[in-house]
């Protein structure tokens, strides 16, 4: 879930604010002019699929997808979230302004790791399935201890009562960790059939 | 969900100035936490998407978007120690659905008061690096394009028996589904590429040169202060 405005104390928005500015500002850093037509397609299909509603129970989840930005965009994936998010408050009006950069930190640092973790152990002659499907679970993983350190950091009656926030928070996003695990391991795998080439790219 | 068709006098307002304003707007209300001064605030703003020419129906639709968020964070918040619901709660429940409330309102007046290309070259006007002017700009127009063809693989696959549940068959369904449209999307932005390079691109992306500021800006500018520090001095006396 994305964190809507009023949530945050002043001092946790500037200070996420910021820190999403520098991390957009290294993955910014040296980008080259063909990646540009690249990265705002995969900020669109980012965009698209946040938007996207699931069934789950009487609720429903959208997927947040860090894994599978973080293994297909690599260094460049916070940009695509950025641009996503921005769209998703300026256009939607979903998610918010003031929490524009913890949102974009949310998603963002868990693209990073995953990226990391992907370059390291992906190899073109095995099959990814595996590695990508522990990897969208890892980023949902991630995405949801941020929230939680996020949310307990901004104030403790998050976290305080016999049915908290937080605890509200974690018991929502375990179904998601499976659930993106899944897709991720089959999105990641139909590329990897259809095209070795695009994985290997994030490799560098 | 449309948008409405009369902007009277905001949109004429700068696009840059309205676009810096209604965000600064939004980080001053958040330091704010006084229930009453908060309850002011999202009246007032009630009153100023009136005055925009938002209608009324609109403003209702548009405000079940963000109440079950909201809602969802301030229930526990609320009942979650049990009864009795003490003050401190109550007051911090208030003040968040309130503060949502009200940045929501602002995001209202400032998307829906001109055309959403006009936003965009606002946003662009904006001294922000150019890679990520041209991801905005790009983007932007790319939303629509994906989302038209997610509604419609979607449309097909269900007309084909595909249903809208979880289990390890519509996992496939899904993750195969965004795996193509990545690729597809990888295709388009080398086609894209190559065309941006025939017409001369080097990151950056013509755009319009932003209009001056005026007296309007000027006006616009100063009532948001003023209104700003009005309800801090009141804040503070209470």
């Amino acid at each position: 879930m994305h964190l809507a405005d009023g949530v945050l104390s002043t001092e946790m928005a500037v200070a996420t604010t910021v820190g999403a500015a520098g991390m957009l500002a290294y993955s910014l850093y040296q980008t080259k002019e063909e990646e540009i037509p690249k990265i705002s397609l995969m900020s669109a299909v980012f965009f698209t699929f946040a938007m996207l509603s699931l069934p789950l129970g009487p609720s429903s989840v959208h997927p947040l997808m860090p894994g599978l930005l973080g293994i297909v965009l690599g260094r460049r994936a916070p940009i695509a979230v950025f641009i996503g998010l921005f769209i998703q408050a300026a256009v939607f009006q979903h998610g918010g302004i003031t929490t524009l950069g913890v949102n974009t930190l949310l998603v963002g640092i868990p693209a990073l790791v995953c990226w990391q973790v992907f370059a390291k152990v992906y190899h073109r002659e095995k099959s990814p399935y595996l590695v990508s499907g522990l990897l969208g679970g890892l980023g949902v993983t991630l995405t949801a201890v941020l929230l939680v350190g996020v949310l307990w950091a901004t104030d403790i009656r998050y976290s305080q009562g016999m049915v908290s926030n937080i605890q509200l928070i974690t018991l929502s996003h375990i179904p998601l960790i499976f659930l993106e695990g899944g897709v991720t391991a089959f999105a990641v795998g139909f590329i990897h059939k259809s095209r070795k080439t695009v994985l290997e790219a994030v490799k560098g | 969900m449309s948008r409405p068709e009369a902007y009277p006098w905001i949109s004429k307002l700068e696009i840059r100035c309205k676009i810096i304003s209604l965000m600064a707007a939004a980080f001053l209300l958040i330091t704010l936490e006084e229930p009453i001064v908060l309850s002011i605030i999202l009246l007032g703003l009630f009153i100023l998407a009136r005055l925009t020419g938002l209608p009324w129906r609109f403003l209702g639709r548009k405000l079940g978007l963000p109440l079950p968020f909201l809602i969802f964070m301030a229930t526990p918040l609320v009942l979650g120690d049990g009864f009795p619901i003490s003050d401190d709660r109550l007051i911090f429940a208030y003040q968040l659905i309130t503060k949502g409330l009200g940045v929501f309102m602002l995001l209202i007046i400032l998307t829906f008061t001109q055309e959403e290309v006009h936003l965009v070259e606002g946003l662009r006007q904006i001294p922000i690096p150019k890679t990520l002017s041209a991801v905005l700009l790009l983007s932007f127009r790319y939303v629509h394009v994906w989302t038209a063809t997610l509604k419609k693989t979607y449309r097909s696959s269900v007309s084909r028996g595909f249903e809208k549940k979880w289990n390890s068959r519509t996992l496939k369904v899904y993750g195969e589904m965004i795996g193509g449209m990545i690729l597809r999307s990888l295709d388009q932005s080398q086609r894209v590429h190559r065309t941006m390079i025939s017409r001369g691109f080097s990151k950056e992306l013509p755009m319009r040169p932003p209009n001056p500021l005026g007296i309007r800006e000027g006006l616009w500018i100063l009532s948001l202060i003023i209104a700003f520090t009005l309800l801090k001095a009141l804040e503070m006396r209470l």
